[in-house]
């Protein structure tokens, strides 16, 4: 290579008490201005990595056990920790998920950020900085505390200060995960910039392969603290060699996949004892693969894999079985319609108790048909969630109808109510809060079977053993926890939960949201068959527009409390209306094919709700003089298709 | 004639007997609830696999016997001179009184040092010559059986010696005991051996080592009461550490007792103002603004002085002293309940709020379940880890406001023994010349194990339950 090596890990192996080693062996090197994407699940030791390397590992319970972390010629694991003080922030710098966590509460944007400068010109060059990283009021935000900034602020706050000390080395550990997608694209582009305009080396953590495509010059894919491949992008993304790879992009749902299962491990087997890691989960296990671990070998074009058959030509991964669209037929007719429906919040003003309503759902009307499914598109604070809610009365509505099966349940109380309930379920985001601590599976299960008196209490245990290993969880679990169970184990317990009440409709709440791509691959299976089997309806409501290629029949999106756009899946993928939803395709990080349009989205989601004409036109790039007064309404294009937009 | 079957005793039940009991009732059933479940017993295990909660289990254990020992009360039976029973003694004894019977009978006049064989204070004696002089007489109990003036040192070495070597076969017959019938006897080595480097999940070692040094101290102070006055005596002459024994249960009492007042209050009104919200709120949270609001002390010294005067009126309702003191105390810890519920329930309200909106919460109503079940199956089982950590953290800051109430005179009955009034009389010791300090120096160090084991074993529960310390599990 022709640039200096920044840092060179070599062999690295950091242990952590009680999980044996996290990350186990783990070499590569950075070059200056290049940047390096470590590309793994939970569990691959990603992030363990990059703690490691900037010697923050939380002792006793966890060690670096061995190992050399080379940077710019120094050697960090044996050099005394004042010295290690000076190298973070000045020679190193690290951005974290959470820009909450990383900001003191308590003290200025403006003091946080000269902590990283010299003291002459501090606040000239601060502001410079916080002009650089995009905020759009420096001399604001310079005064201002972080509660007063958004999350998409914070975090470019963080990144200002991490560059400050125009550091060699930028770590970047899932800086955008808690972020939309739209500021997502935003802050990706500007460590982009920051990269190429300071020549930094760039060490990038996620678990997106979008982002690891958006990001990488070179990638290294991590499967329980080992590299098991590493490749430049371009050769990665068009070649994956190793089976992990491979079976990792097979369960990334997507457009082409419709229809078909997605490729997703049975089981995900505890860890080896000997022989390779991925063992237990491989398709193309061998006798001598549980024997002796496999050495990360050179392949062809500078391509390494830790796999016994590297450069044999293979067919690709075995997609599912395509079935029919069962749902894909309209004429089921409606089985929830809703129509105008409003949902307020009530904030309490902080000093006087003053009660405020708030408006986060406005006027939405949509259908749900027979045995479809329903994306319900939109970012943080449109109000989907809330939506969901309102649409199973778990929250008061301020307005509006709602009807299913054709009768009115929009007021509906006491014991009907209860046995409406049966009719319509809700999956929520969190498996981890989702299920009572307190209780066990099979309790849990049997909640709904008890409430709605469905069966004597003797012939329950036999139905819930029967939900348990309809969602594939072993029968002898019913008097486990559910801390025992991993997330996505715990999402299939919430599954049969719902299942319990035989409904009608699921409202599924960004149910893979907090789950890796493989285990999303199993829920979303999982949720397939069950629409194919019992004919179920599906609300799913999601931020992740792959989700919605691969499984919506229609799509509505929703932005600031109101429908924008509206149509089946077709119409709106190939042919978006919306301003919006062209920039919120625009922003998916893609690998597979290039973005539609280019069109980055400005600025964010404004804190006070747009009370007078179109809810986007602070954001809109194309917007027309009298969208600032005049509200769009929803107006139709084809057959279906609704756009709320002036153009 | 048959004569009819009389009892040697008559059993009297004091109101905070009743509780205690009841209390211990409770107890007993829920570790037999906790044994069974496993998820609970796995977090118990993990409070006493602290060696400092292991030690503090210990201590609290020997407190709590003696306050049960204490709390058993009767009167003996009074014989006519042919052997009949004729009626019972109006005195009301514990078996604690009975076990420290010399303790508890070897009153002197008035103040002896520790250890001491002669009073404190001069007294004027008439020498058989007519002459006046003025000595430290001999006490009647202290040191009565030394021989000569020199032989002090020797018996309480003497008597501390066979202390030890009791105190180490009982201990030595315990071990074996439990080894018999945990391991049934194999590997007598290895057993030691792994007790010996702490080689266990459970700190074992630490228990042990507990047990032994409360035994020794056990036997070596009871070899030495039945001679001196280990702890001296106070100015009427009686013993001190018999009256720190006693303490013992009217500072248990407090402690529980008065957190089972509050409890009720708090979980009842602290999950129905988090989960109804609205008007219910408003209401509980305007209570309890108002009453915290109020100073505590000026409630108690309010509450307490006015039942003083109802005693004072019906005085004759009451067949002993003892049962009017108790009444007290029972009021004592009814009113510092009532005050100290607040805390809890602001608590709990934060928690059920955050809990009604949980997920978990949501679900069950989804599925349709009623009101109360989601009360009593969701809400009330995810607040009892703030319930429980409340609870034996407010145990040690109870049996310490006792303590300040009667100092400041409004605490327990001046005739019950507490630490409380020990140190209310050391005032006037402290100023005496010389100093007698061993009234003052006892209560505190009996009050400071109790609090000491009490706060550590807060400690433990509190990181083992509290949710923020374990999220990874
Ligand atoms: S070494 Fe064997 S088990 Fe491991 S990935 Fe390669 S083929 Fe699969
Ligand atoms: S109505 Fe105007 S501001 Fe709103 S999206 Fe359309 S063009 Fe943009």
């Amino acid at each position: 290579m022709s640039h200096a090596t920044v840092l060179e890990v070599d062999g690295l192996q950091t242990e952590f008490a009680g999980q044996g080693y996290v990350v186990n062996g783990v070499s590569f090197t950075i070059a200056r201005g290049e940047s390096l994407v470590l590309l793994g699940e939970s569990g691959s030791g990603k992030s363990t990595i990059a703690l490691s390397i900037m010697r923050l590992i939380a002792e006793p319970a966890g060690r670096i056990r061995g190992g050399r972390v080379v940077f710019e010629g120094t050697d960090l694991l044996r050099i005394e920790e004042q010295r290690m003080r000076r190298i973070r922030g000045r020679g190193i710098a690290m951005v974290f998920q959470e820009p909450q966590s990383a900001l003191n509460p308590v003290l200025t944007i403006g003091t946080q950020l000269g902590e990283c400068l010299p003291a002459k010109g501090r606040r000239t060059r601060g502001l410079g900085l916080l002009d650089a990283v995009g905020l759009p009021d420096p001399t604001w935000a310079y005064g201002a505390y972080p509660h007063q900034l958004s999350g998409g602020m914070r975090q470019r706050v963080v990144i200002a200060m991490a560059i400050a000390a125009e550091p060699g080395l930028l770590i970047a550990d899932e800086p955008t995960s808690a972020l939309d997608v739209t500021i997502q694209a935003q802050i990706l582009e500007l460590i982009k910039a920051e990269q190429r305009r300071r020549d930094m080396a760039v060490l990038f953590v996620t678990h997106d392969l979008g982002v690891a495509h958006l990001m990488a010059d070179e990638v290294a894919v991590l499967y329980r603290g080992t590299v098991v491949e590493q490749a430049s992008r371009a050769l990665l993304f068009a070649n994956p060699q190793h089976p992990y790879t491979r079976d990792l992009f097979a369960a990334i749902p997507s457009r082409e996949k419709r229809g078909a299962s997605l490729a997703a491990p049975d089981r995900v087997y505890d860890i080896q004892e000997t022989g390779c890691c991925y063992a237990g989960r491989c398709r193309e296990v061998q006798s001598q693969c549980r024997v002796c671990e496999p050495v990360l070998r050179e392949g062809s074009a500078g391509v390494r894999v830790r796999c016994v058959i590297v450069d044999t030509p293979r067919a690709p991964s075995p997609d599912g079985v395509r079935e029919p669209d069962t749902g894909g037929d309209p004429a089921g007719g409606d089985l929830l319609e809703a129509e105008g429906l409003c949902v307020n919040f009530t904030a309490a003003d902080r000093i006087f108790g003053q009660k405020r309503q708030i408006r986060v759902v406005n006027e939405v009307s949509l259908r749900i048909g027979r045995g479809r499914t329903l994306a319900l598109v939109g970012e943080s604070g449109s109000g989907k969630t809330t939506l969901g809610k309102a649409i199973t009365r778990l929250l008061p509505l301020a307005g509006g109808r709602l009807r299913f099966e054709g009768e009115d349940m929009t007021t509906v109380r006491g014991e009907d109510l209860r046995r409406w309930r049966r009719d319509i379920q809700m999956i929520f985001q969190d498996p981890y809060a989702s299920l009572d601590p307190r209780m066990t599976v099979g309790e849990i299960v049997a909640e709904g079977l008890r409430a709605q008196r469905i069966m004597p209490a003797a012939s329950r245990f036999s139905r819930v053993q029967e939900l348990l290993r309809q969602v594939g969880i072993a029968g002898g679990s019913i008097d486990r926890y559910p801390h025992q169970f991993s997330g996505g184990q715990r999402q299939r317990i919430a599954i049969a939960r719902a299942l319990a009440v035989q409904p009608k409709l699921i409202i599924c709440d960004e149910p893979t949201s907090a789950l890796d791509v493989s285990v999303q691959a199993q829920i979303l299976n999982l949720l397939r068959d069950l629409q194919r089997e019992a004919g179920l309806s599906y609300l799913f409501i999601t931020h992740n527009l792959a989700l919605v290629e691969y499984l919506a029949h229609d799509v509505v999106i929703l932005y600031a409390g109101r429908i924008i756009e509206r149509g089946s899946v077709d119409q709106i993928l190939t042919n978006p209306r919306h301003p919006y939803t062209v920039s919120l395709f625009a922003a998916v990080p893609r690998f597979d094919h290039p973005p539609l349009v280019n069109v980055m989205v400005k600025g964010e989601v404004p804190a006070e709700l747009v009370m007078e004409g179109c809810p986007f036109h602070p954001r809109c790039g194309r917007a027309l003089p009298h969208c600032r007064y005049e509200r769009p309404l929803l107006r139709g294009f084809e057959d279906g298709h609704e756009a709320a937009c002036h153009l | 004639m048959s004569v009819p079957m009389v009892l040697p005793f008559k059993l009297v039940m004091l109101d905070t007997d009743f509780l205690l009991y009841a209390l211990f009732a409770v107890l007993i059933v829920l570790i037999t609830r906790v044994r069974r479940n496993a998820s609970l017993r796995q977090t118990w295990r993990r409070v006493f696999e602290r060696p400092g909660a292991m030690a503090a289990v210990v201590i609290l254990a020997v407190y709590a016997a003696i306050a049960l020992l204490d709390s058993v009360h009767f009167r003996t039976a009074l014989y006519a001179p042919d052997g009949a029973v004729t009626g019972y003694s109006p005195q009301i004894l514990s078996v604690l009184d009975i076990l420290c019977a010399p303790l508890r009978l070897h009153t002197e006049h008035t103040y002896s040092a520790p250890f001491a064989e002669h009073a404190l204070v001069r007294e004027t004696v008439m020498r058989p010559g007519g002459r006046v002089q003025r000595i430290f007489p001999r006490l009647i109990w202290g040191g009565r059986g030394l021989a000569g003036p020199f032989a002090r040192t020797r018996d309480i070495l003497q008597r501390s010696g066979r202390g030890l070597v009791e105190a180490l076969l009982v201990w030595l017959m315990l071990l074996c005991g439990v080894w018999l019938v945990r391991e049934g006897g194999r590997d007598p080595r290895l057993a030691w051996r792994r007790l010996w480097r702490g080689d266990s999940k459970l700190p074992w070692r630490t228990f042990w080592l507990t047990t032994g040094l409360v035994l020794l101290i056990g036997t070596v102070v009871a070899n030495l009461a039945v001679e001196y006055h280990v702890l001296g005596t106070d100015q009427v002459g009686i013993d001190v550490l018999y009256k720190s024994l006693k303490s013992i249960r009217t500072g248990v009492v407090i402690g529980t007792v008065a957190t089972l007042v509050a409890l009720p209050f708090a979980i009842v009104l602290g999950i129905a103002a988090g989960y109804f919200g609205g008007f219910v709120d408003d209401a509980i949270q305007y209570l309890y603004t108002t009453l915290s609001s109020i100073p505590g002390v000026l409630l108690i010294a309010a509450a307490v002085l006015s039942l003083d005067l109802y005693l004072g009126q019906h005085a004759r309702e009451f067949q002993s002293v003892l049962e009017r003191a108790d009444l007290r105390l029972l009021f004592l810890c009814l009113i510092l309940g009532i005050t100290s519920w607040t805390t809890l329930c602001r608590l709990l309200r934060g928690e059920t709020l955050k809990l009604r909106e949980a997920e978990f919460v949501q679900a069950a109503v989804a599925l349709g379940e009623s009101r109360a079940r989601i009360l009593r199956r969701h809400i009330l089982p995810n607040v009892m880890h703030i319930v429980l950590i409340t609870l034996v953290l407010d145990f040690s800051g109870l049996v310490l406001s006792e303590a300040v109430l009667t100092y400041v005179g409004v605490g327990v009955d001046p005739s019950t023994y507490s630490w409380g009034n020990m140190i209310n009389g050391a005032r006037l010791e402290l100023a005496r010349e010389p100093v007698v300090w061993w009234n003052l120096g006892a209560a505190f160090i009996f009050m400071f194990m109790l609090v000491l084991a009490a706060n550590l074993f807060a400690d433990a529960v509190r990181d083992a339950f509290d949710p923020r310390f374990h999220r990874s599990s």
